[in-house]
């Protein structure tokens, strides 16, 4: 019974690890700089989400149609280059939340197309054939990119500028150095350590329950 | 032509340290550039990312200045951008295959990490942005690519050191690297005065 549950949690977690256990940002490492960069508010966060869809369920999916047909560095250049031309469909979607939203996010809303987490994801498909499977791993992976974005995103606009999602809420004292980088490698570093400290949690209750 | 040489001069260190890629604008950070290993791998991706930063800069200048002409939208331009990349990194691959076959295997992916690293596309929309002309714009891809090297550098060391503390367990890994790079951010910051430089 103990054993079943145990196989059916891997299982659970095979299909959801872009989620957390293997979150692109938390435990990939990858994707951080647009975080840090451009996630300063619900809103913001919200967008980059959107585009890093829109940009990385295709490239997984031509990576993984194009695996071992070609050349790596053409198969590279191919992927970043529909990479870039799906961005754009994306613009047109983040402008309904905000027709404004372009100037918070500055440089860095071109920069999804181009971000390492493209790479880390493709080159995991670039020897197996299986686009569907890709095509699930690439929604998943942008949902989990979604909810740490949202975090980041919603505790930096919190002491910033003492709103979420642009409500106004109560706040003693605004941070506004909230919004710069530094900021933001700090924040991401206890968002990623309470990450850690959740999935060593999880592993130990498991490892308790199994040996009960 | 001293003027020159001296604004030449300037816009690199000023992409060397107050513009510093890594501490002032997160480019091109990401859990890779933790895992390298010795003093020689980062310089060779320091090398790389130089070099493609340069190559790449001066193709998307010409490629600007033409579609600039017909007033293209924005999002041909990020196009450019993106082709200007590819660009380069297929003439340094050709290269490195040519002249160094025996090593393009080992080298294959950091060229890959380097070529299609945030850091390069930021450095070409901000020369774009600024509004460069071709030699300042080499200028500050030079700075941008060899304070890049700098910030690695300095992590790497800071790795070094920090393997050897007793870190919190939830914080060992990337959580601690980010810490510390955050810290060496804030310092920039404070150099500068609280913002960037226009």
């Amino acid at each position: 019974m103990k054993a079943d549950n145990l196989r059916r949690y891997r299982r659970f977690c095979n299909v959801t690890g872009g989620l957390f256990s293997d979150n692109i940002v938390l435990v990939y490492g990858v994707a951080i700089s647009i975080i840090i960069g451009a996630a300063t508010s619900g809103k913001s966060a919200l967008a980059l989400s959107i585009a890093m869809l829109f940009t990385l369920v295709p490239t997984m999916i031509i990576s993984s149609l194009l695996s071992e047909k070609i050349d790596y560095t053409a198969q590279i250049a191919i992927t970043f280059l529909v990479s870039m031309i799906c961005l754009i469909p994306s613009s047109y979607v983040v402008k309904l939340i905000n027709p404004a939203i372009f100037e918070t996010l500055g440089i860095y809303f071109p920069l999804v197309a181009t971000n390492s987490a493209i790479i880390v994801k493709s080159n995991q498909y670039k020897h197996s054939k299986k686009p569907l499977y890709a095509l699930t791993d690439g929604i998943i992976s942008s949902i989990g990119f979604l909810i740490v974005a949202i975090i980041i995103g919603i505790i930096r606009e919190y002491f910033a500028s003492g709103t979420i999602f642009e409500h106004q809420l109560s706040i003693p004292i605004k941070i506004t150095a909230m919004k710069m980088s530094f900021a933001g490698f700090i924040v991401l570093a206890f968002v990623t350590a309470g990450a850690n400290a959740l999935n060593r949690l999880i592993k130990t209750v498991i490892f308790k329950v199994e040996n009960k | 032509m001293a003027e020159k040489i001296m604004e030449f001069i300037f816009i690199m260190l000023a992409a060397v340290t107050f513009e510093n890629a890594i501490f002032t604008r997160a480019l091109g950070i990401n859990q890779i550039i933790f895992k390298i290993k010795d003093v020689k791998s980062v310089l060779t991706f320091g090398s790389i990312i130089t070099g493609v930063l340069t190559i790449s800069n001066i193709i998307n200048y010409f490629l600007n200045l033409t579609f600039t002409y017909f007033l293209v939208p924005n999002y041909i331009k990020y196009t450019l951008f993106v082709i200007s990349i590819v660009f380069a990194y297929i003439l340094i691959s050709f290269v490195v295959r040519k002249f160094y076959p025996d090593k393009y295997n080992n080298l294959k992916i950091m060229l890959t990490m380097a070529s299609f690293n945030c850091c390069i596309q930021g450095v070409l929309i901000i020369s774009v942005l600024q509004n460069l002309s071709l030699v300042m714009s080499i200028a500050y891809a030079l700075g941008s690519g060899i304070g890049f090297t700098i910030a690695l550098l300095m992590i790497y060391i800071g790795k070094e050191r920090i393997s050897m503390l007793n870190v919190p367990k939830a914080f060992k890994g990337l959580p601690i690297m980010l810490l510390y790079v955050g810290i060496l951010s804030l310092a920039i910051y404070g150099l500068i005065g609280h913002q960037l430089p226009s």
